[in-house]
């Protein structure tokens, strides 16, 4: 009698453990963007999805995709910093110094074009450009994807996130996908602006507000609402002589040396250093380089000029740029890796 | 004898006769194949046979040895005279370490012409995304490894790089180092060389295509010194850039 007792809890455990392990879903999922924001034109084949997003988001923690394993997208791009890592310029894999400051990750959504000289037409294509330069990932990304192909868990999500077993084009298409939610309003500033809460801010953050709004300033003309970026290319004078000429190496025009995208300011308390290249280490120091009009280079923004601020005035500046720090995006849970 | 089994039999022996008769007159004539041509493109360094990693002496008695000759080739044809053509490979990446071998079935006709582009045409190079085509395809990101600007979305054409000897004295080091990687829609070149290639039916035809690799540097036409005009990444020194396109699509030469 126990032994058919015994024959039969054997029978049901065994029919328990061969039951097929329940596979993920994938949905589609509406990415919230506040309705000041204009709507995400995403791509036809990389709409979001919440397998996609997972995928992306192990993706982008991952540091096979480095050569020699020691970096992943999340090592210079920092979620606490604004996707940043505050330094001048990174190290990449096996040490190597980058060029450029590490550019925040905000809003990626919504830009056009990609690279500080803009020679990248989509979120996708970017991808390609840190994996595989050498001073940066150091990996050509079909390696990448081979090393990833023999990591069950990855093929199993890439096969149910976009058909197919994981490969360069899954690798590009789920890291983007992953960046196109990393969206940012919801500063003081948006508070404010937008939704008319006067306590937002106190007497020093509106006037430093009134002094960037203002035509005079005309900070706003190219950090524009509601990115703070126009996504255009500008001289701001930074150098008379630029050592990295911008956007000049792609259209090899001498009116583009030193124009550079203009960056984002949301967040930018948290960004330092500044400029392409780092090479300005506080906010304080980028208001006396605005307040001295840059250093006059021939293609310099006519809008770059002496300003004449007291020092009131660049307090208030400071203060107003402190508004626009969003603390809900740089924690946000979703932007970390993802526990095992 | 039975006169239905002598029907029966005379029947037999009728239909054999009628199914063992001879099937040659319907026996078609073979079909002719249509004519193959082969493209050999081999690379030299002036009268010397080229390889990477051999030290040769430019005409200014600098030493070289080259380490990267890889190009890509596109609309690589055969055109007649009155303008018909065939088209023998669309695009290809070719490391030039060996030479290189074009094979392809060709339409009948008189050929006058063989044209090849350097580069990727403009349709397929900016803003393309490479992670589309299968890895065996030379545009995928495995087929274009080391070839593809990831910052500025494009494909290098001509990837020639090594290292120099400025002193020429036999037994230096090859110290400084050389790179002219071109690239971007300007730099796209097509040849036209001349050749004299009646296909017809079953025919094959090679074309030996000589590249003197010398001739990138020292060329009637523009003679690069290489003591001062050794680096271009296409961005940042595009006139030598320009120079050196030039100066390739006139190494080319049949033999």
């Amino acid at each position: 009698m126990y032994s058919k007792v015994f024959l039969f809890i054997l029978l049901i455990l065994a029919f328990a453990a061969c039951e097929p392990q329940q596979q993920k879903t994938d949905r589609e999922i509406t990415i919230k963007i506040p309705s000041f924001f204009p709507k995400i034109k995403f791509p036809e084949n990389n709409s979001p999805t919440t397998l996609r997003i997972e995928l992306g988001r192990r993706l982008f923690f991952e540091k096979k995709l480095s050569a020699d394993e020691t970096m992943s997208c999340g090592s210079c791009h920092v979620t606490s910093m604004a996707f940043t890592d505050g330094k001048k310029v990174s190290e990449g894999a096996h040490g190597k110094k980058g060029r450029r400051n590490v550019p925040t990750l905000a809003n990626l959504a919504w830009m056009p074009r990609f690279m500080m000289e803009g020679g990248v037409p989509s979120l996708e294509l970017q991808v390609l450009a840190p994996v595989q330069d050498s001073i940066e990932m150091d990996l050509p990304l079909h390696k990448a994807a081979e090393r990833l192909k023999s990591i069950k868990k990855y093929n199993d999500l890439s096969i149910a996130a976009y058909g197919k077993e994981i490969d360069e084009n899954v690798i590009m298409r789920a890291l983007a996908n992953f960046q196109r939610t990393f969206v940012s309003a919801d500063s003081r500033f948006d508070r404010w602006y937008y939704f008319k809460d006067s306590t937002q801010f106190n007497e020093s953050e509106k006037r430093g507000k009134e002094i960037f709004f203002s035509e005079k300033a005309a900070c706003m003309k190219c950090h524009s609402l509601p990115f703070f970026t126009d996504f255009e290319y500008y001289n701001i004078g930074l150098y008379k002589r630029y050592a990295d000429n911008g956007k000049e190496r792609i259209t090899f025009k001498k009116e583009d040396i030193g124009k550079f995208k203009t960056p984002t300011l949301r967040n930018v308390e948290l960004t330092s250093p500044y400029m392409h290249d780092g090479s300005i280490n506080t906010l304080e120091e980028v208001i006396e380089m605005y307040n001295n009009g840059g250093e006059g280079h021939e293609n310099q923004d006519f809008r770059v000029r002496p300003m004449n601020w007291s020092k009131q005035d660049k307090e208030d500046l400071l203060a107003f740029l402190k508004t626009l720090t969003d603390w809900n995006f740089v924690q946000n849970q979703s932007f970390l890796p993802l526990s095992e | 004898m039975n006169p239905l089994r002598t029907i029966l039999f005379l029947g037999f022996i009728t239909l054999s006769i009628v199914s063992c008769k001879d099937d040659k007159e319907e026996e078609t004539p073979a079909v002719k194949a249509a004519p193959k041509a082969k493209v050999v493109i081999t690379p030299v360094f002036g009268d010397q046979p080229f390889s990477i990693g051999t030290v040769y002496t430019t005409n200014q008695g600098y030493r070289l040895r080259v380490e990267t000759m890889k190009t890509y080739m596109a609309n690589i044809q055969l055109h007649t005279f009155d303008g018909d053509s065939s088209v023998m490979k669309d695009i290809l990446v070719h490391d030039f370490n060996d030479p290189l071998e074009i094979a392809s079935e060709i339409k009948e006709a008189s050929y006058t012409t063989l044209k090849m582009s350097i580069g990727v045409p403009s349709e397929r190079n900016k803003d393309q995304d490479p992670s589309q085509y299968a890895n065996s395809h030379p545009l995928s990101v495995q087929g274009s490894s080391g070839m593809f600007w990831t910052w500025n979305t494009g494909y290098i054409f001509t990837k020639f790089d090594g290292r120099l000897d400025l002193t020429g004295q036999e037994g230096a080091q090859l110290i400084d180092p050389f790179a002219f990687h071109t690239g971007e829609d300007l730099l796209y070149r097509t040849i036209e060389l001349p050749v004299n290639v009646v296909a017809e039916k079953d025919g094959n035809y090679t074309i030996n295509v000589k590249m003197d690799i010398k001739k990138f540097i020292d060329n009637s036409n523009d003679q690069i010194d290489l003591s001062v005009d050794y680096l271009t990444h296409t961005v940042g020194n595009m006139n030598l850039a320009r120079r050196f396109a030039e100066n390739v699509t006139l190494s080319f030469e049949v033999e």
